[in-house]
């Protein structure tokens, strides 16, 4: 039964579904439920691999004792009941989804990106704050760009305008150092031109 | 391993905060989106996304519960909207130059801030916590943080879960709820229109009655305080009285604030929670008026008189003024004669409980 989220106690039927916020019968906690029917139908129980009883039948890699119902897709081993798992319709052996996760392959698995689009742009902007870092930061900024180009972005999407301007900044932060360096060396030698 | 056919994310209605481990500084920012056969839930930190995904098939309910965390924040952007126009308008008062404009930009600026934030919040509506069932997890969904958010993505998620699961008719709850837990439905299932009012709003609530000692009190100290107001009108030089007069406003605020939250639990009469709450307006609205009259007073007085702070004689003098204060005297004395006679009429009818309907406190977007 599903109870109210303040005070924990269960919510009658009309609750279910209401489409708008109706307050709590204990609590007076306005609350709405939406209800779905996997609510109510429990999840499919795991099936366990049935032992093979007949000589010469296929057998699971992992099992040996256990018939096979399928082959992985990915690596064509064949697998028990038990060994096989349901991706989206994908049948794979646990090797496979582990190595998938791993590797990044199985984006339907994928939980965590880092977004090297924003770690160029931070690098390059955040730095102006204190502006002699970007002495140090303007080519690692180079250096992440060109390095990280083809790296996934965000899973949702989104266009590589972080990287060019990063780059931008980096390059025009590269340019006004250098700028700097050869003004000071050029006013220097004049200087000393002028003391001889 | 075959990858999936690339696809694009719709973004659902909403942002949000997710604090780790209760620290605001490094929370991360929530989205939504939906996809072919799921719901993302994003999660950036910084320069770090996390997913988690939630499948059409394994979404088993979506919970909206309302909170006071809206009214809050109106308080507190209210409140201190209140505390910057008060502090700039005694300091330009008490100022040797009153009509400089910097100090009343400055004031005007500060206090815009905050009534600017406040409209915001208003036009953002009511605040709410959403949260997502799956057969394994309970998942909160900081970017629905808002009612009309978490309607208008339910609205757009519904269809797409029913497409996959199906529709859930009142028949259908009514016979889950059956078989999951009985024991909710034994009370309903004996009356026989059970069946007739299934899908029907819940019964009314049964409010316990309330002792009315807190609106006693709080209408007797509203005939004292428009005494005392009557008072100063007559001896506006005496210091106990101004101090009486300030302690009695504060504590009234205070008093019709906690009646009015109380009100809201326990039963009363209809005439007297209205009467508490048209009290309380009016004090909020006295307030504010008179701030408002001393800060044009006074900064009148200052420019027409440099260098010399207005006493309660010379705002006595001023046009307005005193008529301000008998209206809201009177006023005040007139709730309060009427709500202690209300008040007496409750307590002497038995202090009945009260029915209230259900009715829905926020409407959700129509159904597509």
């Amino acid at each position: 039964m599903l109870s109210c989220p303040r005070c924990s106690k269960p919510l009658p039927e009309a609750f279910y579904n209401s489409a708008d916020l109706l307050p709590c019968p204990s609590c007076h906690t306005p609350v709405r439920l939406e209800v779905f029917p996997a609510f109510f139908n429990p999840p499919p129980a795991g099936t366990a691999g049935e032992t093979i009883l007949v000589e010469g039948e296929s057998s699971c890699f992992y099992h040996p004792s256990k018939r096979a119902v399928a082959a992985c897709e990915s690596c064509g081993r064949f697998m028990c009941a038990l060994c096989d798992l349901d991706l989206n319709g994908q049948h794979l052996c646990p090797a496979c989804l582990e190595t998938g996760k791993r590797k990044g392959k199985l984006k339907q698995l994928e939980n965590r990106r880092v977004l090297y689009d924003s770690v160029a742009l931070t690098l390059a902007l955040w730095p102006l704050l204190i502006f002699y870092l970007t002495i140090l930061t303007a080519p690692i900024t180079i250096y992440v760009v060109i390095r990280r180009w083809n790296a996934p972005t965000s899973v949702v999407g989104r266009t590589r305008w972080r990287m060019v301007l990063a780059a931008v900044i980096a390059l025009a932060e590269i340019v006004g150092w250098c700028f700097v360096i050869f003004f000071l060396t050029h006013v220097n030698q004049l200087v000393r031109a002028s003391h001889r | 391993m075959s990858d999936t056919a690339p696809f694009k994310y719709r973004r659902l209605p909403g942002r949000g905060n997710r604090t780790r481990g209760g620290i605001p500084v490094i929370a991360a920012r929530c989205s939504l989106w939906v996809g072919p056969d799921h719901i993302l839930s994003l999660d950036r930190i910084m320069t770090n996304e996390e997913y988690k995904r939630f499948y059409f098939r394994d979404i088993q309910s979506i919970t909206v519960q309302r909170t006071n965390n809206s009214s809050a924040w109106n308080w507190g952007f209210g409140s201190f909207a209140l505390i910057t126009i008060s502090i700039f308008a005694i300091a330009i008062g008490s100022s040797n130059q009153p009509s400089s404009p910097g100090p009343i930009i400055a004031g005007a600026i500060c206090t815009g801030f905050f009534l600017l934030l406040l409209a915001v919040n208003l036009l953002r509506g009511p605040t709410c916590a959403c949260k997502l069932r799956t057969a394994v997890q309970t998942e909160p969904l900081p970017s629905l943080g808002r009612v009309r958010s978490a309607s208008k993505a339910i609205a757009i998620i519904k269809p797409l879960i029913e497409a996959v699961q199906g529709g859930l008719s009142p028949e259908d709850i009514f016979q889950g709820i059956a078989q999951t837990a009985p024991d909710l439905l034994q009370t309903s299932a004996a009356s026989p229109s059970a069946t007739a009012t299934r899908g029907a709003p819940p019964p009314p609530i049964e409010l316990p009655p309330s002792s009315g000692i807190l609106h006693t009190i709080l209408y007797l100290l509203l005939i004292v305080g428009a005494g005392v107001g009557f008072y100063r009108l007559l001896h506006p030089d005496g210091k106990f009285s101004q101090l009486l007069a300030a302690f009695l406003r504060l504590t009234l605020c205070a008093l019709s604030f906690i009646a009015l939250i109380r009100q809201r639990k326990f039963a009363l009469s209809r005439p007297l929670r209205n009467l508490t709450i048209g009290s309380f307006i009016g004090l909020f609205s006295f307030m504010i008026v008179l701030f408002v009259y001393d800060f044009i007073a006074n900064l009148t007085y200052t420019m027409q008189h440099p260098g010399h702070v207005p006493t309660r004689m010379d705002y006595l003098g001023m046009p307005g003024y005193r008529q301000i204060i008998v209206t809201a005297n009177s006023l005040e004395a007139l709730a309060g004669i009427a709500g202690l006679a209300l008040t007496a009429a409750w307590i002497s009818r038995g202090r009945q409980s009260v029915a209230i309907p259900p009715a829905p406190t926020e409407p959700s977007d129509p159904q597509p």
